[in-house]
């Protein structure tokens, strides 16, 4: 067989691997032969693909931020807000988040897991700085180099970037490969830049592929206009998610709801959009319209488990925790197999009055748990348990549980200060509740007690 | 993750070593009625099988017979693609089509039906091939041309020739444009055209037509490339896994549908975009079909699962027991619509999805009878973990057992070998100070600072370790810096160290530094101005015992004298026949350190004896320590003044550079000397000032001192007055005998609060003063009269306690006395009969006061 269509066939049947060995060894014996270094460069990228929409890092410079629009914006046009002023309540009470403004769902989704707790200056010392490049990217890079017995594939700094630009046929190949495997966005740039200059501008790709870069190089106003421009020319799904996140990052959700409406027209239900918009929704606090697309999410995609889960935490906060079960059991017999599943199904089952199954749910969830954030939520729900059993030494137990594995866990610390007011113990509850201001400060409760014991 | 798997009815695996990819399967009429599945391995093994479907519960597994194999044929070349259409003339029967690298074989399938049941006979007779010139990568069969009844065949090369066949003869080549790797071909029977999807990821459409006619023109197809426009361009973005075309002949509709390696696509046969899917995994492969007018979708994920799409909203998922690389639908004689999947090493099932649901089952929990032991044992290990994680958190004290501290005295007295300020060199004595410290474990940093009061100095001040967990010592020395009064020759220590585990400690040790550093002995003075009276409860020790270390210098046992720096004298007397010890001094300076020594020996020495207790029961000197803040005050102020006139003269000074600048570069030159004088002028009024300045910074250094000196002679004594501990606490942490004068805060500003606090919490007088607020910002001291009562309120209370030893009898003066001290004009400065005179004084004064104010209100009525 001609090795070259043998190498076509393991590119197909996702075997880059091997696919690379025997582009490498085409090229050896020829190597000029353009169809063997695409197929080689393309077995790469795709090997190291990761959808960079559906990833978690997004770069987050709150610091040097020079896209703001507003700095006090007006409360349900911003994003920032949002996490740290006052959540507005449900029938339960404000929904809890973690410290960095994320629901506790269970539900892991992109760009929810940037904001860690830390300021923003810790993290500047720590990581790159502004450059804007995901970390991701860079460990790519450094990986991609590694595999390598014999350098890089390509010396990148040797390409003549002007002249593949004008290659229809290997440009793009050649954009991806830059830019997933080698994770050097400032030659990607580059070629992106050409090559949109030889195709008149005429090419819609190549604006996405510039907004890519844009962003990743923080230059949001840059990537926004582009990646408008490739609307106009061709409706795409993901080009439409693409601007609305650039509009998330300058923090502007009312805009991006309106380009996500505007998309809708042109893809009814499609489950891309309509899941960006339940989540847009859903961070500006407004967990009817959230749960409204999620529903539609469900009815076009009745497998999608992020919906699912988000309609059951819906149900579990506005007190129906047996129609929450239910989702949550659907979800788990679908195979999702998960500690916060577990939790939100022991959770649900004790409001459900179900307490046979409530610490069999939490015993498995423990024992599933291995990162510690989830593992203190764990005990920290468990001490609910303890609680609506009436045993308050567990409970205290549980917490210091909780306390033992995340020491930052501000409910946690105001609701120990709660059980040892109880108990008697003032000065303690008010040196709890004192750290638990410290760690989180906008933890309504923790205000509210430290009002009443001071009253008192 | 999924609800249902895929119900398998029939299965077969292939030979070892056989490899398959998306386009070895086909499942095909073949001139029967009901579906075979053709495969074609890339180790050349073609196989016709027929699947049957047995309704038979009891047997499980694979329902594979040998009689399904209908033909299995070994080729000497890999076959690349099957497929099936009308390919021999004048035939209307389908014929197979295989696809080898260099080789285009039609073969027809015949079977010779058997007579007994052992079943029928087949086997392939070989019709016609074609060789090919160059490597083939995939075929499509169709009636290009709108043929009727005739299919042709088109060959796509790896480099980019379309090879047309038509039936038995062979007829044009076309090389397709923008090429470099292959992409799927496929056809439109509607418009009589190919799609593929070319390497700058656009599907293309060429017609027939166009394709034909630039293949006229030209006899070499690969040197000379020839223009082939295309029909329409769609631009994807993405490489095309997969091109399906759906002739929907019943609504006369084309599909288009293509598979991404992101997004699924659905196009019309111009080229116009139906639908399109985003799909958030990696689709593998994909089969479509119509049903009335709704087109269903197969694809397959990488992660071996099959969704259904009817549009985009998705109908069923399943799961897959393995990852096929090919899906089809195949119509067999017992079940319709069945699922035919290929696996790449050649496992082919046939199956039907299913309703009955395969729920997810956890593995389960290991739950028997409670085993206490190990329950115990684990909640002995939870506690455990409270316990170590609280501990950091909550154990203050035990860094002290982990560090130890030593701070040892040397009490040799050494001729200072650093750079001083003194005068007079008969005083230029060091002595070394060593502290070890021994750690326990190990700490990540620790930072060890010493101080002394000025004007002892103290080399190396401070010490920096890191990762310490052997014993370190340090040496440092002490000396005299400049010839003023030494407030105290008390030396701090602090150590503040962050343990392993990152937190943070604190650990404080005091020594006394030898008295020889700074005082020599000297003749005794028999009559002083300034006397203190300390009497003990316990029998007098001797002085030469006391002061040992001068034994040898003719000190008699009652009495010692000192000369210190500066000069001063101070006497230590002991009464003959009383328990007390007098010390008295020309300069009330002088006694701080006496005071200290003395009383430090005597504790020292009575060590043992947990009753012995030294008092001082007379009246503060209160007045001196006032005439002191006063100096100091008034000092501070004209330090004050001078900055704020250097600040003046230098801004002068600024301004005229600045005019001169202008003036230099003005076009028009006028003379500089006028400025140049009041420059001259103003630099040397600068130079004046700034030493006056330095002068006026000296004296403040030595009213600080002074002041410094007295303020730890008065806590000496309040130490010693007989009040109870809560209070003494608080005011000795008020006079803290350290005076620092900030920019913004001088020491009285700071003085004043803290008196004021204690007026109102510890010492206050009545109920009504505790209720007050306690102000707690810092106001600038303005006038010292206030100042000044507010200090003889404190040392005046603090006496009354020390006297009855309790507060509840305290003197019977008014509650308004605090807020009259506000608006009184002027307080003399006198003893205390004076003040409280003052203060009979201005309780009269606060009335008439008051009546004033009630008539002036009364005139502003009228």
């Amino acid at each position: 067989m001609d090795p070259m269509y043998l190498a076509l066939s393991l590119f197909r049947r996702r075997h880059y691997d091997k696919c690379i060995e025997i582009c490498s060894s085409i090229l050896d014996k020829q190597p000029l032969d353009q169809a063997a270094w695409c197929l080689k460069m393309r077995a790469m990228t795709q090997r190291v693909y990761v959808d960079d929409l559906e990833s978690e890092d997004a770069a987050q410079e709150d610091v040097l931020d020079e896209n703001v629009v507003a700095s006090a914006p007006r409360p349900g046009t911003s994003l920032k807000t949002s996490s740290t002023a006052a959540v507005p309540f449900t029938a339960l009470g404000a929904r809890p988040r973690t410290a960095t403004g994320r629901p506790i769902s269970g539900v892991m989704r992109p760009g929810t897991q940037a904001g860690r707790p830390g300021s923003a200056l810790e993290r500047l010392r720590t990581s790159k700085g502004s450059t804007g490049q995901s970390a991701r990217a860079i460990r790519l890079g450094t990986a991609a180099m590694l595999t390598q017995k014999d350098g890089p594939f390509i010396q990148v700094s040797r390409l003549n970037l002007a002249k593949y630009a004008k290659n229809k046929t290997l440009n793009k190949a050649l954009f991806e490969y830059l830019f997933y495997h080698e994770g050097d966005v400032r030659n990607a740039m580059e070629l992106a830049v050409l090559a949109t200059q030889a195709c008149e501008f005429k090419d819609w790709y190549w604006k996405i592929q510039l907004a890519k870069c844009y962003s990743a190089l923080n230059l949001v106003r840059d990537a926004e206009q582009q990646t408008r421009s490739a609307l106009k020319q061709h409706q795409h799904v993901e080009s439409y998610i693409r601007l609305v996140r650039i509009y998330i990052r300058m923090d502007q959700p009312l805009t991006a709801i309106n380009i996500l409406k505007q998309g809708l027209e042109v893809f009814p239900q499609d489950v891309a959009i309509l899941t960006e918009l339940a989540r847009i929704n859903e961070a500006l606090n407004e967990s009817q319209s959230s749960v409204k697309y999620y529903r539609s999410v469900v009815i076009e995609d009745a497998m999608n488990t992020e919906a699912i889960a988000c309609i059951g935490m819906y149900h579990f906060y506005n007190n129906q925790p047996e129609l929450a079960l239910r989702y949550y059991r659907r979800v788990l017999s679908m195979g999702a197999h998960s500690p916060e599943l577990y939790n939100n199904l022991g959770l649900c089952c004790l409001y459900s009055q179900q307490l046979d199954l409530t610490l069999a749910c939490f015993q498995r969830a423990l024992d599933l748990a291995t990162d510690p954030l989830i593992k203190a939520d764990v005990w920290y729900n468990l001490s609910y348990v303890a609680i609506a059993a009436g045993d308050i030494g567990l409970a205290i137990q549980c917490l210091n549980l909780c306390l033992s594995v995340d020491v930052s866990h501000a409910a946690a610390f105001n609701n120990l200060a709660v059980l040892h007011h109880r108990m008697g113990k003032i000065h303690l509850a008010k040196a709890y509740l004192a750290s638990a201001k410290g760690h989180q400060p906008a933890l309504p409760e923790c205000s509210v007690n430290l009002e009443i014991l001071q009253d008192a | 993750m999924s609800l249902f798997k895929l119900r398998q009815f029939w299965c077969t695996t292939s030979e070892d070593d056989e490899y398959f990819d998306h386009n070895s399967l086909i499942v095909t009429r073949l001139n029967s009625d009901f579906d075979y599945i053709v495969t074609a391995s890339q180790s050349g093994v073609l196989r016709i099988l027929d699947a049957h479907f047995q309704n038979t519960e009891e047997v499980a597994g694979e329902h594979f017979n040998a009689n399904d194999v209908i033909v299995e044929k070994i080729f000497d070349a890999p076959i690349l693609q099957v497929g099936c259409g009308k390919l021999v003339s004048g035939q209307q029967v389908r014929h197979l089509a295989v696809l080898h690298p260099l080789l285009l074989s039609i073969y027809s399938l015949v079977i010779k039906p058997g007579k007994t049941s052992h079943g029928n006979q087949s086997y392939l007779e070989l019709v016609y091939e074609h060789k090919l010139r160059k490597c083939a990568y995939n075929f499509v069969v169709g009636p290009f041309g709108s043929s009727e009844s005739r299919d042709f065949i088109c060959v796509q090369s790896l480099d980019g020739v379309l090879t047309f066949f038509e039936q038995e003869s062979q007829a044009s080549y076309i090389a397709l444009p923008d090429f470099l790797l292959p992409g799927p071909l496929s056809y439109v029977p509607k418009t009589d055209s190919f799609i593929t999807c070319n390497s700058d990821w656009n599907i293309v459409s060429y017609k027939y037509k166009s394709l034909a006619d630039a293949s006229d023109d030209i006899i070499d197809p690969i040197y000379s490339k020839p223009k082939v426009s295309a029909d329409w361009l769609y631009n994807l973005g993405e490489a095309a896994l997969d091109v399906t075309i759906i002739d929907d002949v019943i609504n006369n509709e084309t599909w288009i549908m293509v598979l991404g390696e992101k997004n699924l696509f659905s196009l019309n046969d111009r080229g116009r975009l139906r639908f399109m899917k985003k799909l958030d995994y990696s689709p593998v492969c994909f089969h479509c079909y119509v049903i009335d007018t709704n087109i269903y979708t197969l694809v397959v994920s990488d992660s071996s699962m099959l969704l259904i799409y009817q549009g985009t909203t998705l109908k069923w998922s399943t799961r897959l027991d393995f990852l096929p690389i090919s899906i089809c639908r195949v119509f067999l004689k017992t079940i319709k619509g069945a699922l035919v999947l290929l696996g790449e090493e050649g496992r082919l099932e046939c199956g039907y999805l299913g309703t009955e649901p395969s729920l997810f089952v956890a593995p389960p929990l290991n739950l028997q009878e409670l085993d206490y032991e190990k329950v115990e044992k684990e909640l002995h290990d939870l506690e455990g973990l409270i316990k170590n994680s609280s501990k950091d958190v909550a154990v203050q004290g035990n860094v002290e057992k982990e560090l130890t501290v030593n701070v040892i005295i040397n009490n040799d007295i050494e001729i200072c070998t650093f750079e001083q300020n003194l005068q007079n060199a008969a005083n230029n004595y060091m002595c070394s100070v060593i502290v070890e410290i021994q750690p326990q474990g190990s700490f990540q940093e620790t930072q060890v600072a010493l101080f002394v009061q000025t004007p002892l100095k103290i080399v190396p001040n401070n010490m920096f370790y890191s990762n310490l967990s052997e014993k370190v010592t340090l040496t440092c020395y002490v000396f005299l810096d400049e010839s003023l009064e030494v407030p105290t020759l008390s030396l701090e220590v602090k150590l503040s160290v962050i343990s392993s585990l990152g937190v943070p400690r604190t650990i404080t040790k005091t020594a006394l530094l030898p008295i020889s550093l700074i005082l020599e002995p000297c003749s005794c003075e028999k009559e002083n101005t300034h006397k203190l009276t300390l009497s003990t409860n316990d029998a007098p020790v001797s002085l030469q015992t006391l002061f040992s270390e001068f034994s040898h210098e003719d000190i008699s046992s009652n009495s010692i004298a000192f000369k210190n720096a500066p000069g001063d004298t101070a006497t230590i007397l002991l009464g003959k026949s009383s328990e007390r010890y007098r010390i008295q001094s020309n300069s009330l300076t002088t006694m701080s350190v006496l005071v200290e020594q003395l009383t430090s020996r005597l504790k020292n020495y009575y060590k043992n004896n947990s009753t012995y207790r030294i008092s001082f029961i007379s009246s503060l000197p209160l007045v001196e320590i006032f005439e002191f803040v006063k100096e100091h005050y008034s000092t501070r102020q004209m330090v004050n003044d001078i900055q704020k006139k250097l600040a003046k003269l230098s801004a002068q000074f600024r301004l005229i550079q600045k005019r001169l600048i202008v003036k230099y570069r003005s076009k028009n030159p006028t003379p500089l000397k006028n400025l140049e004088l009041l420059l001259n002028d103003t630099y040397s009024d600068i130079i004046f000032v700034t030493e006056f300045l330095e002068n006026a910074k000296g004296k403040l250094v030595k009213t600080q001192t002074n002041l410094s000196c007295v303020i730890y002679l008065a806590r000496q004594l309040i130490d010693l007055m007989d009040i109870n501990s809560g209070v003494t606490e608080m005011v000795k942490s008020t006079f803290c005998g350290r005076i620092y004068d900030l920019d913004s805060q001088a020491w009285e500003d700071v003085m004043d609060t803290c008196l004021c606090y204690l007026l109102r919490t510890v010492l206050a007088k009545n109920e009504k003063d505790q209720l007050r607020v306690a102000h707690t910002s810092f106001e600038e001291v303005k006038d010292m009269n206030k100042f000044e009562k507010h200090l003889t309120q404190v040392l005046e209370r603090l006496q009354k306690k020390s006297i009855f030893n309790d507060g509840s009898e305290a003197e019977k003066d008014d509650e308004q006395e605090e807020e009259e001290a506000k608006y009184k004009l002027e307080a003399p400065i006198g003893s205390e009969i004076a003040v409280s005179s003052t203060r009979l004084l201005s309780a009269r004064k606060s009335l008439l006061r008051k009546r004033h104010k009630d008539d002036v209100v009364a005139s502003n009525q009228n």
